[in-house]
């Protein structure tokens, strides 16, 4: 067996604010502790170092951009890596959160040696921006101490051993309170640590530094866990002449979504969109997304929603095949299952399903939300949001004296035409995004009006008058 | 028609109300009401500040009602106190609705209520109270027959007309009267922007998000008479003056409450004070009291009687007889403190006749201050003094007062930042790098910037709400050493709640309230330097052979003490070690005790802000005294050369030169805290220009003087403490000269404390020839000790302790030391067999090297020792491997002396970089005394200290020591920016600078260039610098 190992030092600035290398200072936070993660290297040559508070770095560099580290992130980030890794090894490994095992010894011949393998992923990597170090040993663990120590080097195992002399034993990255104890007995490089006792360095020092050690060197096995690339559904069809029309494609097509949403159901997935390709002969293919307004794995959602989406489809030129495509899943959320058939899931079920159907009609960018919020200005109090909100996120300081009928814009009035017959109530509020309502509301009706109508009449301390909204 | 409010909180319903108890009680005078009750939530935090606030209108008509509102599941209950008895009610019933809860909360019942005798009580139902009333709250109409009302508030908002039905039909259902209110929480609409904000720093959510929390309008405020005649019938405004004309409780009834188990039975507080002081005098002057000394006695008592204050030197007296008694050592300070009275009662050792030049040592009579003694004692063993306390009077009659944590401007911006939804990385950002040190009058317009938020809008609003929350009380917390003792059982006096420390309990009042009340206060403090000095004392004494004491120091001024204080050479000594009094101290050259009274107090912000040092430095050093600007002055200020240096000078000015009288006197030492804000503080700096101005005193001094009272204000030092200060500081210089050995293991043994590392301290004593031995299994105790040395044999030789050993515990070594036998521990073996030595403690040992005598290097004995009981307990039969390990070199050798134990006996990481070639171009610090001033050269040390004094804008004095004693770098403005990273960051720091030297030679610094970091030489050693930013 023959391992490499990739480590990115700044995988995460790499992939989510490239380019991270610029001449701007610029570093990410860790929020739980307030201390500097990474930081690149304009940040790092003003002084910048790792687990720095947060604050420190701001002394030095007040100018530098920072960025706080979202965990999920991180490991999203190493996920992204390791889908690039996947084209060089058939077991790549994830080491959170900026490493990557790769098992190489199997794709040796495929790619003409090692060499050749390295340079490959070297060649890759480098061009997609990545700042890494790559090593090789016989064991994952030896290949990793390497990488992580900046030595880049193809090792067999006597290499290795040799190696280790000139690695001093902060390179094992330890914990301080492991590092401390092993400064405490004189040991200056890996190798003196390697050649205590196992046995010893595990009862003396550390259970876990002696069992690495034990891996890197080959005396136990380890293998990291292998690492899958995620779902992704693909499926071509070629049909047998030329369509000038969808129509006739339905049925093809309906099938095929049908195999679509039997994949999701195996897997118990779920998806919002599926990406439809068209191809012409000549032409290059046409494609759209369709789109449901929510996640869903269910047939007849999915076929209403082509054909809905055929209907509009304005071909440039005969289709001579199709292809479905999506990438995009979520887990089925979780429903209470419960012995009798649940009449809010049902509900919802139905809701789901009037909603796509609304989305395919309409568009789904068009479909809103209603939502109330505890603002005490009435123009603020109704949210359209995309998503559903909460049922217990609505207020409680609705005010019940407002009207239904709130004029978009307020109307300037005449007082005089009006008798007031309540009020006032007073408002003073939302100073603090500068669209202060300072209002005195009152109850009043039209004179002159038969019959008269109650009108919802706001003042403002400048004594102006202002028809705001009108009683059913 | 007239109208009193009686339902209103100030902002000591913490982050609920919106205003100080000053500015509501104003806002009621100007509205025109007849009084004001401040009903904070649970509480009568504020109200003597609102009491206050009253005394200095001086309205006879204007009446200030005690009381307390509570809430119990949407009911609100307003308990106002009709008298004295009444108040105690409302301590009881708060303490102990406080002490069911956690810090800062309470538990309330209704229930509750029913112990109230001689309250009122104004009932708020919720909304929606059945008509059917719930039994609590029928038992609650019972009991307050009479004494209960019903309150109506009317706030323009849409509950109001159901609240009116509410209330009128219980009204006639329950036969109660209505009294309406505003429910103030602020006293005027303007801060309806900062209770908002408030609100929304107390729901930890920014503004915008928690509209249903806020308040929809401004009408909780003090509104106008008119306005209430509007909203509310004229029976139910009239009310509540029924109401307060049935209060008559006034806080004034609470003061002189003094403890009278001070004196014994026999003897009333005068004749007793009378005796215990002459007994005092006659130890004090063993031959003969001096004529001058009776006649200031007798003037003291005099005093002490008019003003009625026997009491409080009596119990005083009596905590100090005990602390003695048991061997603690104290030393009082203060304006009362250094009485004649005070130094017969061993309350204080500065002797009022020898320090002569003191001014006004005593109380004024003409100035309505209370006495004030603070009494420092060892940090070590005040809580010895604490519990005595306690037990003397009783835990139900003393507590330790409460401290008001306000908001200042760091916590103010912060909190409104996240109350206005800003981005807290830029936010903290910008307040880590802003100077707050430094800030001038401007600074809100340096903080909020675009850096914090780009909305402009965001930005207005933060300059618009942090004035107002400046100042505002956060939260209660628990005063250093603050005690109050009482006469009756204190929680009627005022209520008790929980402290965040377990089983400590805090009153609701801070110190200045009490004083306000002149209620009796002692201030318990600690100070390790106390300890440090009894610890050497003892050690003199074994030496000795008898009981050397601190009255055994010759105080009549050594010139040689004051030779070694006028060198600066004056590590490890109390008050005068810091690198800004090691500046002055050359220049200075106190040669007598006042000089060092001076030098304690001259290098703080007051005297430096209003340039006052070099006018005095002039006046003695080449005795041109400065131009006193008015005649009358001159008794002030002459023992200072005509220059003000003191807090208590500067109040004499204020009412010798500006007239004025002692309430504004007392008002001025008061506020000196707050004198940059703008109000109330602005009258009395208009006030004392103007005047000084009429009398012809020039501008510029006028404003020398204004500043140096805003450098009080940000750390005052009255002369009446600096007395007591210098006499420490030449104590701790007389030992440190004569038993160099003793006072170092003093300060060892008292660690953590003072200035200087242990490892300064101990290079330090060797510079001086003490001679220090290492930590050894056979020949250290926990402490460290005095140990017969042949080169030493007048003092002995230290040895380092245990207690030196970073991870060894105090038992384990107990444990050593107790089983240790007569010849020693002869293997380690037989240290680690001993019962309960962890492998932990044998690993500390061997690293600190312990095990030295016994052979092998420390490496190895560490190896063995951290399997011990693997191979000697678990697997008794299996043989441990040989392992051998290589020894350390010189370098390993100092990095694990300093990491195990913190000292480095005879070595130097400088000397090994020395002796390595590393510091070639380099001049040591002894060699620096040779070069020649304004030379360039390079120096090189590990840093001890980088200290950005407050008092000196923009310079960064670096303190490094190399092999052969410390250097002394200034790093200047530009310098520190231009090489911040370098400034910061070095442990080991290389400097190229240029030499400067004094007229005499002695003081010598070195001004910096440029600075190299060389940390990467010694990565492993763990130096940490002691730093004050």
């Amino acid at each position: 067996m023959q391992w490499f190992y990739m480590h990115f030092p700044h995988l995460y600035g790499e992939t989510w604010h490239s380019p991270f290398e610029r001449e701007h200072p610029v570093i990410l936070a860790r929020e739980q502790d307030n201390c500097v993660a990474d930081a690149n290297d304009s940040a790092r040559a003003k002084g910048i170092e790792r687990n720095m508070l947060v604050n420190t770095a701001f002394c030095l560099v007040p100018e530098m951009d920072i960025h706080i580290m979202l965990p999920h992130k991180e490991i999203q980030a190493l996920k992204r890596v390791a889908r690039f890794a996947y084209r060089f090894s058939g077991w790549v490994g994830l080491d959170e959160p900026d490493g990557l095992y790769l098992e190489v010894a199997s794709m040796r011949r495929f790619f003409g040696g090692l060499p050749q393998l390295k340079a490959g992923i070297e060649e890759l990597f480098r061009e997609l921006g990545y700042d890494f170090h790559i090593a090789a040993a016989p064991t994952p663990k030896a290949a990793r101490i390497l990488a992580r120590s900046g030595i880049e080097l193809c090792a067999d195992k006597q290499r290795f051993r040799q190696a280790l002399k000139q690695m001093p034993v902060d390179c094992l990255e330890l914990p301080a309170p492991i590092l401390i104890r092993l400064q405490k007995l004189g040991m200056r490089s890996v190798q003196d640590v390697a050649n205590l006792p196992p046995g010893d360095l595990s009862y003396r020092v550390d259970k876990e530094l002696a069992t690495n050690l034990a891996q890197a060197l080959g005396q136990s096995d380890w293998k990291p866990e292998p690492f899958h690339l995620p779902e992704s559904f693909r499926l071509k069809i070629d049909v047998e002449q030329e369509f000038e029309s969808l129509n006739p494609l339905l049925f093809p097509m309906a099938s095929a979504v049908k195999r679509f949403c039997r994949f999701m159901q195996n897997r118990c997935l779920v998806s919002q969109q599926l990406i439809l390709r068209l191809i012409h002969r000549t032409h290059p293919a046409t494609t759209f997304s369709i789109h449901l307004a929510t996640a869903d794995n269910r047939v007849d959602s999915w076929v209403y929603m082509l054909s809905m989406q055929i209907d509009r489809v304005v071909l440039p030129a005969p289709v001579t095949g199709f292809e479905l495509k999506a990438s995009d899943f979520e887990d089925i959320p979780p429903t209470s299952f419960v012995l009798f058939q649940d009449s809010a899931n049902t509900h919802e079920d139905k809701k789901a399903y009037l909603l796509n159907r609304l989305a395919a009609r309409v568009g789904a960018d068009q479909i809103h939300f209603i939502g109330l919020s505890d603002d005490y200005r009435p123009e603020r109090q109704t949210l359209f949001s995309s998503q559903p909100l909460p049922p217990e996120a609505l207020p409680d300081n609705l005010t019940a004296q407002s009207p239904l009928w709130l004029l978009q814009v307020p109307l300037q009035i005449n007082i005089r035409r009006y008798q007031v017959i309540r009020g006032p109530l007073r408002m003073n509020s939302g100073w603090w995004d500068s669209v202060t309502a300072s209002r005195d509301y009152y109850i009043a009706a039209t004179s002159g009006q038969n019959p008269a109508a109650l009108h919802w009449l706001f003042k403002t301390p400048p004594s102006q008058w202002f028809l705001h909204g009108i009683f059913a | 028609m007239s109208f009193a409010e009686l339902h209103c909180i100030s902002n000591f319903s913490f982050l609920r109300g919106a205003s100080h108890p000053e500015e509501l009680v104003q806002q009621a005078i100007k509205e025109g009401y007849r009084g004001i009750a401040i009903t904070d939530e649970c509480s009568v935090a504020g109200v003597v500040k609102a009491w206050n606030e009253i005394q200095k209108h001086r309205l006879k008509h204007f009446k200030l009602i005690i009381g307390s509102e509570f809430q119990s599941n949407g009911h609100c209950f307003v308990v106002l106190c009709q008298n004295r008895k009444g108040y105690g009610e409302l301590c009881r019933l708060i303490t102990g609705c406080r002490r069911r809860a956690e810090k800062g909360q309470y538990i309330f019942k209704p229930e509750d209520l029913l112990e109230l005798q001689h309250c009122l009580l104004l009932w708020h139902p919720k909304p929606d109270t059945p008509s059917q009333i719930p039994d609590e709250l029928t038992a609650l109409i019972k009991h307050f027959s009479q004494r209960l009302w019903l309150l109506l508030e009317q706030h323009l908002v849409e509950q109001d007309f159901a609240q009116l039905c509410l209330v009128e039909s219980l009204s006639q259902k329950l036969k109660l009267p209505i009294v309406a209110s505003n429910y103030a929480h602020m006293h005027h609409p303007d801060r309806k922007m900062l209770h908002d904000a408030v609100t929304a720093i107390r729901l930890n959510s920014p503004v915008s998000q928690i509209a249903s929390h806020l308040k929809p309008n401004a009408e909780h405020h003090l509104r106008s008479l008119q306005k209430l005649k509007a909203l509310h019938k004229p029976e139910h405004l009239s009310e509540s003056l029924n109401i307060i004309d049935q209060c008559s409780f006034e806080l004034s009834e609470l003061h002189y409450q003094y403890p009278e188990e001070s004196v014994p039975q026999g003897f009333t507080a005068k004749s007793y004070l009378r005796k215990v002081t002459y007994e005092g005098a006659h130890t004090r002057y063993p031959d003969a009291i001096p004529d001058s000394v009776k006649a200031l006695i007798e003037k003291e008592l005099r005093i002490i009687d008019e003003l009625n204050y026997e009491y409080y030197f009596l119990t005083i007296y009596d905590i100090v007889k005990y602390a003695r008694s048991i061997g603690i050592l104290c030393q009082g300070r203060g304006s009362a403190a250094n009485s004649v009275v005070c130094y017969c009662l061993r309350i204080t050792e500065v002797d009022p006749t020898k320090a002569s030049l003191l001014f006004e040592r005593f109380i004024s009579k003409r100035r309505n201050e209370p006495p004030d003694i603070d009494v420092d004692f060892e940090n070590a063993r005040r809580e010895e003094v604490i519990q005595y306390i306690y037990e003397r009077y009783g835990r139900d009659r003393c507590a330790i007062a409460a401290t008001v944590i306000t908001y200042r401007a760091k916590s103010a911006v912060r909190d409104l930042g996240k109350a206005l939804g800003v981005d807290l990385m830029q936010l903290e950002n910008v307040i880590a790098n802003y100077g707050w040190r430094y800030r001038g009058k401007d600074w809100i317009d340096e903080v909020i910037t675009p850096q914090i938020s780009q909305n402009n809008h965001t930005l207005s609003c933060m300059r618009t709400l942090l004035p107002q929350l400046l100042g505002f009380p956060r939260h209660l917390s628990q005063h250093v050493g603050g005690f109050v003792i009482s006469q009756g059982p204190l929680i009627e006096l005022v209520p008790i709640e929980n402290a965040a420390m377990e089983n400590r309990t805090v009153i609701q009042w801070d110190k200045e309230d009490l004083e306000s009340l002149q209620l009796m206060k002692v201030d318990v403090l600690a100070l390790g330097m106390l300890t440090a000095i009894r610890k050497t004392l003892e050690y003199i004494s074994e030496r000795k052979g008898y009981d050397f004491t601190m009255a055994d120091i010759p105080k009549d001024g050594d010139d040689k003490v004051y030779g070694m204080l006028q060198k600066a050479d004056t590590v490890g000594l109390f008050q005068v070690e810091s690198r800004a009094q090691m500046n002055m101290l050359p220049r200075l050259r106190p040669e007598k005790y006042y000089d060092l009274v001076v030098q304690v107090a001259i290098v703080r912000p007051g005297p430096i802000h209003g340039d006052m040092v070099h006018p005095y430095l002039k006046g003695k050093n080449e005795g041109k005294k400065q131009e006193v600007p008015l005649k009358e002055l001159t008794p002030i200020l002459a023992r200072t050369f005509g220059v003000p240096i003191f807090q208590e000078q500067v109040i004499a000015i204020a009412m010798v030169g500006a007239d004025f009288t002692a309430d504004e006197a007392e008002d001025l030492r008061r506020s000196m805290a707050s004198w940059k804000k703008q109000g109330h503080m602005n009258q009395l700096r208009t006030k004392l220009t103007e005047r000084l101005l009429g009398k012809g005193v020039n501008q510029d001094y006028i404003d020398r003087l204004c500043r140096q009272i805003e450098g009080f204000g940000e750390y005052g030092f009255p002369e009446s403490h600096a007395a007591s200060f210098a006499l420490l500081a030449y104590i701790s210089a007389w030992l440190k000269y004569y038993y160099p050995a003793a006072f170092l293991c003093g300060l060892l043994n008292s660690q953590p404390m003072g200035f200087y590392r242990p490892w300064q301290l101990v290079q330090d004593a060797q510079r001086h020839g003490v001679i220090v031995m290492p930590v050894d299994i056979n020949h250290s105790h926990w402490d460290h000790q005095l140990q017969p040395h042949q080169n030493s044999p007048e003092e002995g030789a230290l040895r380092l302790g245990f207690r030196s050993v970073k991870g060894l515990s105090q038992h384990s070594a107990n444990t050593l030391t107790y089983n240790r036998p007569e010849q020693g521990y002869q293997t380690m073996n037989e240290v680690m067999n001993l019962p309960g030595i962890s492998r932990e403690d044998l690993e500390a040992l061997a690293s600190a090297n312990a095990f030295q005598g016994l052979g092998k290097h420390r490496y190895q004995q560490r190896w063995e020792a951290s399997a011990h009981h693997f191979y000697n307990q678990l697997f008794m039969n299996l043989e441990p491997p040989s392992q051998p390990l290589s020894a350390p070199n010189r370098l390993d050798e100092i990095i694990e002396e300093h990491s195990s134990t913190g000292v480095i006996l005879n070595d130097h990481p400088m000397a090994y970089l020395r002796e390595h070639s590393i510091l070639e171009d380099c001049v040591s610090a002894e060699d620096l005394y040779h070069i020649a001033p304004e030379k360039e050269i390079y120096v090189a040390g590990v840093v001890i200290n980088r200290q950005r004094p407050g008092t000196s804008a923009g310079v960064t004095f670096v303190t490094l020591e190399d092999e052969t004693g410390s250097i002394n770098v200034i790093v200047w403005l530009q310098t520190a920016l231009n090489q911040m990273k370098d400034l910061v960051k070095a442990r080991l720091l290389k400097v190229y600078g240029k030499v400067d030297k004094d007229a005499g030679g002695e003081v010598i610094h070195v001004v910096a260039y440029k600075l190299f970091d060389l940390t990467h030489q010694l990565m492993r050693l763990e130096s940490r610098s002691r730093d004050f930013h």
